[in-house]
């Protein structure tokens, strides 16, 4: 009996010391919760004789909405009185930032002569005290929204570790001038620009890796048939105008292959064309359709749509077409796989009555609803992968929405007529 | 009678300390089998296809035989033919249809070449919709040659959900817009 | 009477055998529910060490003890000076901002040793008579501890100040963040040296751990003794498990 009672002391001082064993040698500081900073943008400051208190505002304005986007700030436009010498000789009180509660102050100064604007803006540490961003920007006064969104991104990769999108733009289809054809404008919705006046259904935009060139699918000549066009020119090539169906082309990250969905040879299967157009290598082979390629950011994988077992689901393969596996398992339709640019997720439109933005990591777990709102179709990451654009319908037309990859702050982003759908970013430059 | 209660005792006490020492490996052990789920279903099992889908429609019938009524009086008109939901095989009425076309191919328009038009419903994505419509088109041509129309004398495109016969956003105007239109092109 | 002997043994026998049981039952019993709670053990990791309590690592070394309470004494004695701010603009130092004199950091120094020896003197005689009191055992100052380290307490003094600073930074972009950093504090209880020495590369993380020390350093007192320390830490967000 003592023996027992022993051995269930000596278990249970086994146990005691196993539960407590590989605590820290460190001394652990936690802290609960994850504030945002916050941030103050005092609207720029005239440096020569034009003063245009509205070109400041608009600064502000821009970069306030850039930043709450972000996701990493809570920032407010926050009016104070002129440094006396400028922003470079004036020294900057930083007390009653710190006082109010701010992390970081941004403040700027600009010099309008004529149509030639210049901009400077300065990120300011209260906390240490000290400057941290510094970017002076030339340009003319139309340029004013694109300094904002630039310091922006610079301020992310000083503060984040990454640049952030709100320099891209969105690429997108719109109704606007009656068929649907593609047009460009700022992340945020300003400088609209219509790209394709071909008369013709204009859908599918994919922007190339460096950003110069687009491919889409356009029934200008009767067939839906795949088009590049190198954004500075107007001028339509033919990349791919094969029988059947020439559609959902996607630019591989090293910007030499084209992934696009052919029919061919009966069915729409996926194939991989170069750049020019040639050579068209199958990767798919079924009785089904196979569509909407979307690269891993490695250029090893392609996720894509496929109705082979029934319903369209979401599949992965190799590159080459081998290794296919199925990534959704849910009982609705699924379209529109986005891989994003850290490689970790995808996010994808699944309909079961309605559309909704999933996303879902790529070994098939973690399959998160985005959106509910509405209908709302075909997710694409923003380059940083901080943001998603989609189309949404939420009474009214159609329209190019932004949200956090979270599916936080959704906002309605186009301020085109008609109907707005197929957005996708143009990369960091 | 102590006995047992000595011995009921030391069980519960053995009971607790097992319960004590297992706890934490039944901790660990929840988070692992996730993983092992996810084999994946190759492309083979073909016989799945045969679900039906969500929705099939029986009224379309009716609106077939008019059109065909009406435009068997012009001497150069041929029969839409409509689809299921998700689907581009030929129903009993499409094949009907598909016959007088081809009946009308055959003998009094039997030079002309056609276009047969590919289309589908708003549900599903832009372009999935456009290889639906490739596969409808597609699903017609087949039987038409297969009636005895030359293949070189049918071409085909799809446009997906791009050109709706009928605007709407229920089934009435769905089951109008999955359809295979036929054109007489020379 | 052979029989009644006999008898009360097994009585004996069998009330401590129910007694041992049912302890044994009872303890394994804790030791089970502490394992079914590693929240509660995640929060406890940190040593905060109680400074009224425990002394130093070395007792016969130094006066840790009251030089801790009356770094609390300070702390709320400069706070009215300053205004009515908020707790983190408080104790602004001199550089830049221009209200504060730069001497004043000095001044604070001086004041701080001085009414650090003096309440030193006052309570350590107490305070040891006290602590012998309550802990009979060996073990004092930090676990794990050698009793060589420069002031045990001062780490936890500065775990303190650095947990609530980080309470006031914390930001962070990734899943589950973490940086180690070693910092070097001169005699005057100045930063010499902040090295991450690992982290997980979330540098919105980074920059609130060094947001905190920052903000640490504007209020901490220096070094027992006025030597050079040196000292670890691990931040990460509270409640984020590694793996």
């Amino acid at each position: 009996m003592k023996r027992i009672i022993r051995l269930l002391f000596g278990l249970a001082l086994l146990c005691s010391l196993t539960g407590t064993a590989g605590s820290a040698t460190y001394i652990e500081v936690t802290a609960p919760g994850n504030r945002l900073l916050r941030l103050a943008i005092v609207p720029a400051q005239p440096l020569g004789a034009t003063i245009k208190p509205e070109l400041a505002n608009e600064m502000a304005e821009a970069q306030v909405f850039d930043l709450t986007m972000s996701g990493l700030f809570t920032a407010e436009r926050r009016d104070a009185a002129p440094l006396p010498q400028g922003l470079g000789l004036s020294v900057i009180d930083y007390i009653p930032w710190l006082s109010a509660g701010y992390d970081l102050l941004i403040r700027g100064e600009y010099e309008l002569r004529g149509d030639e604007l210049t901009v400077e803006f300065r990120l300011f540490d209260v906390l240490s005290k000290r400057p941290l961003l510094i970017k002076r920007y030339l340009g003319s006064r139309t340029d004013l929204r694109r300094f904002s969104h630039s310091f922006v991104d610079e301020l992310l990769a000083t503060l984040a570790g990454e640049r952030g999108p709100f320099s891209s733009r969105i690429l997108f289809v719109s109704t606007q001038s009656g068929n649907k054809e593609i047009f460009a404008m700022d992340w945020d919705g300003h400088h609209l620009q219509q790209i394709t006046k071909s008369g013709a259904i204009t859908i599918s935009p994919d922007v190339s890796p460096d950003g110069r060139e687009i491919i889409f699918t356009s029934y200008k000549r009767g067939n839906p048939d795949l088009y590049k066009r190198a954004l500075s020119s107007s001028v339509d090539v033919p990349l791919s105008t094969r029988p059947g169906v020439n559609i959902t082309g996607a630019w591989s990250p090293d910007g030499t292959k084209i992934a696009l969905g052919l029919s061919k040879d009966g069915n729409t299967e996926l194939y991989l064309i170069n750049r020019d157009g040639s050579a068209p290598e199958r990767l798919t082979v079924t009785q089904a359709a196979n569509l909407s390629p979307s690269w891993s950011p490695d250029g090893s994988k392609i996720a894509f749509v496929s109705d082979r077992l029934g319903r369209p689901h979401i599949f992965i393969m190799d590159a080459n077409g081998g290794n296919v596996r199925r990534l959704t398992t849910n009982a609705g339709n699924n379209f529109n796989p986005a891989w994003s640019p850290k490689g970790d997720k995808i996010a994808y439109t699944h309909q079961s009555g309605g559309f909704q933005i999933f996303v879902i990591n790529t070994d098939g777990s973690g399959d998160t609803q985005l959106t509910s709102e509405g209908s709302n179709e075909r997710p694409r990451w923003s380059p940083d992968g901080r943001l998603i654009a989609f189309s949404s319908k939420r009474g009214g037309n159609e329209a190019i929405y932004v949200m956090r990859a979270d599916g936080s702050g959704q906002t309605k982003v186009s301020r085109s007529g008609g109907n707005s759908t197929h957005p996708v970013w143009t990369p960091h430059h | 009678m102590r006995k047992e209660f000595k011995g009921l005792m030391v069980l519960m006490s053995l009971v607790a300390l097992m319960a004590a020492g297992c706890a934490k490996e039944e901790v660990i052990k929840k988070d692992e089998p996730v993983v092992q789920q996810q084999t994946v279903k190759q492309a083979e099992p073909v016989a799945q296809v045969a679900a039906p889908p969500v929705q099939t429609v029986a009224p379309v019938v009716a609106p077939v035989q008019e059109q065909v009524a009406a435009k068997a009086s012009e001497a150069v008109s041929l029969a839409t033919v409509y689809f299921d939901f998700d689907k581009s095989d030929l129903r009993q009425d499409a094949r009907d249809a598909l016959s007088q076309n081809a009946e009308a191919l055959l003998k009094k328009i039997a030079g002309v070449n056609i276009r047969i038009e590919g289309h589908a419903d708003e549900r599903g994505s832009d372009e999935y919709n456009m290889a639906l419509g490739d596969r409808r088109a597609k699903s017609a041509a087949k039987y038409l040659t297969n009636l005895g129309v030359k293949a070189d004398r049918i071409s085909t495109v799809s446009y997906g959900e791009e050109k709706p016969a009928v605007q709407g956003n229920d089934e009435s105007a769905w089951s109008k817009n999955r359809r295979a239109e036929f054109l007489i092109v020379q | 009477m052979h029989a009644l002997h006999r008898r009360s043994d097994t009585w004996l026998g069998v009330t401590l055998l129910l007694s041992a049981t049912v302890h044994v039952a009872a303890f394994v019993c804790m030791l089970w529910l502490q394992q079914l709670n590693p929240a509660l053990d995640q929060l406890q990791t940190t040593y905060y060490v109680d400074v009224v309590n425990l002394p130093v690592v070395a007792p016969q070394a130094g006066n840790p003890l009251p030089e801790a309470n009356a770094t609390v004494e300070e702390a709320v004695a400069t706070a009215p000076q300053a205004g009515p701010q908020k707790p983190p603009a408080t104790p602004l130092p001199a550089s830049g901002g221009g209200k504060v004199p730069p001497s004043e950091d000095h001044g604070f120094q001086e004041r701080m040793a001085k009414l650090t020896a003096k309440a030193a003197e006052q309570r350590q005689a107490a305070a040891l008579e006290s602590l012998r009191a309550k802990i009979s055992g060996g073990k004092t100052g930090m676990p794990g501890a050698t009793g060589s380290q420069s002031g045990s307490d001062y780490t936890a003094y500065l775990h303190s100040r650095l947990k609530d600073a980080f309470r006031e930074t914390i930001s962070y972009q990734s899943a589950a963040p973490f940086a180690v950093v070693r910092l070097t504090i001169d005699g005057d209880g100045r930063i010499l040296l902040t090295r991450f020495e690992r982290s997980s590369g979330d540098k919105l993380f980074e920059s609130a751990v060094q947001r905190a020390i920052t903000l640490a350093e504007q209020r901490i007192v220096p070094p027992p003794g006025r030597t050079t320390y040196e000292g670890t830490f691990v931040f990460k967000p509270q409640g984020v498990t590694q793996q």
